[in-house]
Protein backbone atom coordinates (compact mmCIF):
# COMPACT_ATOMS: atom_id res chain seq x y z
CA UNK A 1 0.00 0.00 0.00
CA UNK A 2 2.67 2.78 1.27
CA UNK A 3 4.54 1.61 -2.13
CA UNK A 4 1.60 1.84 -4.19
CA UNK A 5 0.98 6.03 -2.48
CA UNK A 6 4.51 6.39 -2.95
CA UNK A 7 4.19 5.41 -6.95
CA UNK A 8 1.26 7.49 -6.91
CA UNK A 9 3.42 10.57 -5.69
CA UNK A 10 5.99 9.88 -7.96
CA UNK A 11 3.14 10.34 -11.04
CA UNK A 12 2.10 13.56 -9.83
CA UNK A 13 5.18 15.02 -9.08
CA UNK A 14 6.75 14.37 -12.67
CA UNK A 15 3.03 15.53 -14.14
CA UNK A 16 3.58 18.62 -12.33
CA UNK A 17 7.42 19.28 -13.25
CA UNK A 18 6.48 18.56 -16.94
CA UNK A 19 3.68 21.35 -16.55
CA UNK A 20 5.72 23.59 -15.39
CA UNK A 21 8.45 22.97 -17.72
CA UNK A 22 6.40 23.02 -20.60
CA UNK A 23 4.62 26.43 -19.44
CA UNK A 24 7.59 27.70 -19.73
CA UNK A 25 8.64 26.26 -23.27
CA UNK A 26 5.64 27.20 -24.98
CA UNK A 27 6.45 30.77 -24.09
CA UNK A 28 9.41 30.10 -26.26
CA UNK A 29 11.54 31.56 -24.42
CA UNK A 30 14.80 29.64 -25.32
CA UNK A 31 17.79 32.13 -24.56
CA UNK A 32 20.44 32.69 -26.85
CA UNK A 33 22.93 30.37 -25.02
CA UNK A 34 20.56 27.27 -24.49
CA UNK A 35 19.67 27.94 -28.76
CA UNK A 36 23.08 28.16 -29.34
CA UNK A 37 23.78 24.46 -26.93
CA UNK A 38 20.66 23.00 -28.60
CA UNK A 39 22.19 23.15 -32.22
CA UNK A 40 25.90 22.11 -30.58
CA UNK A 41 24.17 19.46 -28.62
CA UNK A 42 23.01 18.43 -32.02
CA UNK A 43 25.79 18.26 -33.87
CA UNK A 44 29.34 18.24 -33.94
CA UNK A 45 30.83 19.62 -37.07
CA UNK A 46 31.41 23.52 -36.96
CA UNK A 47 29.45 23.61 -40.18
CA UNK A 48 26.95 21.76 -38.92
CA UNK A 49 25.99 23.83 -36.38
CA UNK A 50 26.47 26.82 -38.12
CA UNK A 51 23.94 25.75 -40.43
CA UNK A 52 21.36 25.10 -37.32
CA UNK A 53 21.79 27.36 -35.70
CA UNK A 54 21.05 29.96 -39.10
CA UNK A 55 17.84 27.84 -39.57
CA UNK A 56 16.95 28.44 -36.21
CA UNK A 57 17.30 32.09 -37.68
CA UNK A 58 15.45 31.57 -40.21
CA UNK A 59 12.57 30.09 -38.12
CA UNK A 60 12.24 32.37 -35.83
CA UNK A 61 11.78 35.08 -38.68
CA UNK A 62 8.96 33.04 -40.09
CA UNK A 63 7.32 33.25 -36.37
CA UNK A 64 8.00 36.82 -35.29
CA UNK A 65 6.34 37.68 -39.45
CA UNK A 66 3.35 35.18 -38.32
CA UNK A 67 2.90 36.81 -35.36
CA UNK A 68 3.30 40.67 -36.42
CA UNK A 69 0.76 39.52 -39.29
CA UNK A 70 -1.83 37.89 -36.91
CA UNK A 71 -1.58 41.39 -34.66
CA UNK A 72 -2.73 42.78 -38.02
CA UNK A 73 -5.42 40.78 -38.77
CA UNK A 74 -6.58 40.59 -34.86
CA UNK A 75 -6.38 44.51 -34.80
CA UNK A 76 -8.27 44.96 -38.30
CA UNK A 77 -11.62 42.96 -36.73
CA UNK A 78 -10.80 44.88 -33.58
CA UNK A 79 -14.75 46.05 -32.24
CA UNK A 80 -13.36 49.63 -31.77
CA UNK A 81 -13.42 52.97 -33.49
CA UNK A 82 -11.67 53.33 -36.73
CA UNK A 83 -9.00 55.65 -35.59
CA UNK A 84 -8.21 53.54 -32.97
CA UNK A 85 -7.30 50.83 -34.85
CA UNK A 86 -5.48 53.09 -37.32
CA UNK A 87 -3.09 54.21 -34.30
CA UNK A 88 -2.44 50.48 -33.37
CA UNK A 89 -1.68 49.84 -36.91
CA UNK A 90 0.33 52.49 -37.87
CA UNK A 91 2.23 52.09 -33.87
CA UNK A 92 2.87 48.00 -34.56
CA UNK A 93 4.51 49.01 -37.73
CA UNK A 94 6.49 51.41 -36.06
CA UNK A 95 7.81 49.46 -33.25
CA UNK A 96 8.40 46.47 -36.22
CA UNK A 97 10.90 48.96 -37.71
CA UNK A 98 12.62 50.15 -34.29
CA UNK A 99 12.76 46.48 -33.10
CA UNK A 100 14.82 45.75 -35.84
CA UNK A 101 17.55 48.32 -35.14
CA UNK A 102 17.69 47.18 -31.79
CA UNK A 103 18.14 43.54 -32.70
CA UNK A 104 20.45 44.56 -34.57
CA UNK A 105 22.63 46.14 -32.00
CA UNK A 106 22.41 44.42 -29.33
CA UNK A 107 23.20 41.08 -31.29
CA UNK A 108 26.13 43.11 -32.58
CA UNK A 109 26.76 43.23 -28.93
CA UNK A 110 25.79 39.64 -28.10
CA UNK A 111 28.66 38.32 -30.81
CA UNK A 112 30.85 40.78 -29.84
CA UNK A 113 31.32 38.61 -26.37
CA UNK A 114 32.88 35.99 -28.58
CA UNK A 115 36.12 38.43 -28.02
CA UNK A 116 39.11 37.15 -30.91
CA UNK A 117 36.50 34.33 -31.96
CA UNK A 118 36.91 32.94 -35.25
CA UNK A 119 34.47 34.74 -37.46
CA UNK A 120 32.05 31.87 -37.65
CA UNK A 121 31.58 31.58 -34.32
CA UNK A 122 31.28 34.95 -33.93
CA UNK A 123 28.16 34.59 -36.76
CA UNK A 124 26.80 31.63 -34.64
CA UNK A 125 26.75 33.95 -31.48
CA UNK A 126 24.32 36.47 -33.71
CA UNK A 127 22.70 34.04 -34.72
CA UNK A 128 20.96 32.67 -32.04
CA UNK A 129 20.66 36.57 -30.31
CA UNK A 130 18.38 36.83 -33.46
CA UNK A 131 16.84 34.06 -32.87
CA UNK A 132 15.93 34.41 -29.13
CA UNK A 133 14.57 38.40 -29.62
CA UNK A 134 12.27 37.16 -32.37
CA UNK A 135 10.65 34.60 -30.82
CA UNK A 136 10.45 36.97 -27.25
CA UNK A 137 8.69 39.91 -30.08
CA UNK A 138 6.14 37.19 -31.33
CA UNK A 139 5.01 35.99 -28.38
CA UNK A 140 4.88 39.02 -26.93
CA UNK A 141 2.67 40.50 -30.20
CA UNK A 142 0.48 37.40 -29.86
CA UNK A 143 -0.20 38.08 -26.06
CA UNK A 144 -0.99 41.77 -26.69
CA UNK A 145 -3.63 41.26 -29.25
CA UNK A 146 -5.02 37.88 -27.36
CA UNK A 147 -7.86 39.96 -25.41
CA UNK A 148 -9.11 41.98 -28.38
CA UNK A 149 -12.36 41.77 -28.75
CA UNK A 150 -13.66 40.86 -32.34
CA UNK A 151 -16.22 42.96 -34.32
CA UNK A 152 -19.66 41.05 -34.43
CA UNK A 153 -20.43 39.36 -37.79
CA UNK A 154 -24.25 41.03 -37.99
CA UNK A 155 -21.91 44.37 -37.81
CA UNK B 1 12.12 4.89 0.27
CA UNK B 2 9.32 5.84 2.31
CA UNK B 3 6.21 8.25 2.06
CA UNK B 4 8.14 11.20 4.12
CA UNK B 5 11.26 11.06 1.95
CA UNK B 6 9.41 10.95 -1.23
CA UNK B 7 7.27 14.35 -0.04
CA UNK B 8 10.51 15.69 0.49
CA UNK B 9 11.82 15.25 -2.51
CA UNK B 10 8.80 16.58 -4.37
CA UNK B 11 8.93 19.40 -2.06
CA UNK B 12 12.28 20.17 -2.73
CA UNK B 13 12.32 19.40 -6.56
CA UNK B 14 8.89 21.51 -6.98
CA UNK B 15 10.41 24.80 -5.10
CA UNK B 16 13.54 24.18 -6.78
CA UNK B 17 11.75 24.94 -10.28
CA UNK B 18 9.23 27.41 -9.14
CA UNK B 19 11.94 29.19 -8.13
CA UNK B 20 14.15 28.96 -11.14
CA UNK B 21 11.26 30.04 -13.21
CA UNK B 22 10.72 33.66 -12.30
CA UNK B 23 14.28 35.15 -13.19
CA UNK B 24 14.55 33.13 -16.23
CA UNK B 25 10.97 33.96 -17.64
CA UNK B 26 10.54 37.45 -17.77
CA UNK B 27 6.70 37.94 -16.67
CA UNK B 28 4.87 39.36 -19.43
CA UNK B 29 3.02 42.45 -19.45
CA UNK B 30 -0.27 41.00 -18.93
CA UNK B 31 1.05 39.14 -15.88
CA UNK B 32 2.18 41.96 -14.67
CA UNK B 33 -1.16 43.57 -14.87
CA UNK B 34 -2.82 40.80 -13.35
CA UNK B 35 -0.39 40.65 -10.35
CA UNK B 36 -1.54 43.77 -9.38
CA UNK B 37 -4.89 43.66 -10.11
CA UNK B 38 -5.39 40.44 -8.60
CA UNK B 39 -3.32 41.83 -5.12
CA UNK B 40 -5.65 45.95 -5.67
CA UNK B 41 -9.04 46.44 -6.01
CA UNK B 42 -8.78 49.94 -6.17
CA UNK B 43 -8.41 51.70 -9.82
CA UNK B 44 -5.87 53.92 -7.71
CA UNK B 45 -3.79 50.83 -6.07
CA UNK B 46 -3.54 48.64 -8.95
CA UNK B 47 -2.00 51.90 -10.46
CA UNK B 48 0.33 52.10 -7.85
CA UNK B 49 1.37 48.87 -7.84
CA UNK B 50 2.04 49.18 -11.45
CA UNK B 51 3.71 52.29 -11.43
CA UNK B 52 6.15 50.43 -8.57
CA UNK B 53 7.16 47.63 -10.96
CA UNK B 54 8.16 49.66 -13.92
CA UNK B 55 10.67 51.64 -10.83
CA UNK B 56 11.64 48.13 -9.86
CA UNK B 57 12.37 46.87 -13.60
CA UNK B 58 14.69 50.00 -13.94
CA UNK B 59 16.60 49.51 -11.37
CA UNK B 60 16.73 45.94 -12.45
CA UNK B 61 17.58 47.07 -15.59
CA UNK B 62 20.41 49.25 -14.57
CA UNK B 63 22.06 47.24 -11.98
CA UNK B 64 21.92 44.25 -15.12
CA UNK B 65 23.82 46.59 -16.71
CA UNK B 66 26.38 47.92 -14.29
CA UNK B 67 27.35 43.95 -13.30
CA UNK B 68 28.01 43.79 -16.78
CA UNK B 69 29.95 46.01 -17.78
CA UNK B 70 32.44 45.65 -14.78
CA UNK B 71 32.56 42.01 -16.05
CA UNK B 72 34.01 43.58 -19.75
CA UNK B 73 36.03 45.58 -17.90
CA UNK B 74 38.21 42.62 -16.14
CA UNK B 75 37.77 40.96 -18.85
CA UNK B 76 41.42 38.99 -19.90
CA UNK B 77 41.77 39.99 -23.57
CA UNK B 78 42.91 42.74 -25.63
CA UNK B 79 42.01 46.00 -24.65
CA UNK B 80 40.49 46.87 -28.38
CA UNK B 81 38.10 43.92 -27.93
CA UNK B 82 36.90 45.21 -24.57
CA UNK B 83 36.59 49.07 -25.87
CA UNK B 84 34.64 47.43 -29.32
CA UNK B 85 32.28 45.51 -26.67
CA UNK B 86 31.90 48.51 -24.63
CA UNK B 87 30.66 50.97 -27.58
CA UNK B 88 28.52 48.11 -28.87
CA UNK B 89 26.48 47.80 -25.61
CA UNK B 90 25.96 51.57 -25.21
CA UNK B 91 24.50 51.63 -29.28
CA UNK B 92 22.10 48.81 -27.70
CA UNK B 93 21.35 50.34 -24.83
CA UNK B 94 20.00 53.04 -26.82
CA UNK B 95 17.93 51.67 -29.31
CA UNK B 96 16.67 49.55 -27.12
CA UNK B 97 15.15 52.36 -24.97
CA UNK B 98 13.80 53.66 -28.41
CA UNK B 99 12.04 50.05 -28.98
CA UNK B 100 10.86 50.24 -25.60
CA UNK B 101 9.16 53.52 -26.01
CA UNK B 102 7.69 52.59 -29.25
CA UNK B 103 6.38 48.87 -28.21
CA UNK B 104 5.19 50.42 -25.22
CA UNK B 105 3.06 52.95 -27.20
CA UNK B 106 1.61 50.03 -28.87
CA UNK B 107 0.33 48.35 -26.38
CA UNK B 108 -1.04 51.41 -24.82
CA UNK B 109 -2.97 51.93 -28.43
CA UNK B 110 -4.41 48.10 -28.07
CA UNK B 111 -6.14 49.34 -25.25
CA UNK B 112 -8.39 51.12 -27.22
CA UNK B 113 -11.09 54.08 -25.98
CA UNK B 114 -10.23 52.43 -22.08
CA UNK B 115 -9.78 55.29 -20.22
CA UNK B 116 -6.42 57.10 -19.72
CA UNK B 117 -5.32 55.25 -16.32
CA UNK B 118 -5.94 52.03 -17.77
CA UNK B 119 -3.88 52.85 -20.63
CA UNK B 120 -1.56 54.06 -18.73
CA UNK B 121 -1.13 50.61 -16.69
CA UNK B 122 -0.66 49.09 -20.16
CA UNK B 123 2.33 50.90 -20.70
CA UNK B 124 3.64 50.56 -17.21
CA UNK B 125 3.35 47.15 -17.40
CA UNK B 126 4.82 47.09 -20.59
CA UNK B 127 8.21 48.59 -19.86
CA UNK B 128 8.68 46.80 -16.79
CA UNK B 129 8.28 43.12 -18.96
CA UNK B 130 10.79 44.59 -21.52
CA UNK B 131 13.42 45.68 -18.70
CA UNK B 132 13.21 42.63 -16.58
CA UNK B 133 13.76 40.64 -19.75
CA UNK B 134 16.89 42.47 -21.11
CA UNK B 135 18.12 43.28 -17.82
CA UNK B 136 17.93 38.79 -17.77
CA UNK B 137 19.55 38.60 -21.04
CA UNK B 138 21.99 41.40 -19.65
CA UNK B 139 22.71 38.48 -16.26
CA UNK B 140 23.27 35.87 -18.92
CA UNK B 141 25.88 37.59 -20.82
CA UNK B 142 28.04 38.57 -17.23
CA UNK B 143 27.59 35.33 -16.10
CA UNK B 144 29.76 33.67 -19.34
CA UNK B 145 32.46 31.68 -17.83
CA UNK B 146 34.93 33.19 -19.79
CA UNK B 147 34.69 36.67 -17.44
CA UNK B 148 35.22 33.93 -14.58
Amino acid sequence: MKNSQARWLVWVVAVALSAVTSAASSRGLMNESEIRLECGNEFFSMAAVRTCLDKKQAQSEVVLKRAEAQARKAITRWDEDDKYIDLAKTRLAVSGRVFAKYRTEHCAFAASMGGGAIGNALEMGRAACVAELNHRRAEQLRLLVSELPPKQATK
Amino acid sequence: MNMRSVIFAATILCSVSASAAPPRAAQSEYAIRLACGNEFFSMADVRECLDKKEVESETNLKRAEANLLRAIAKWDIEPPYIAASKAKLAAARKSFAKYREDQCAYAKSVGGTAIGNALEMRRAACVAELNNQRAEQLRISAADSQFK
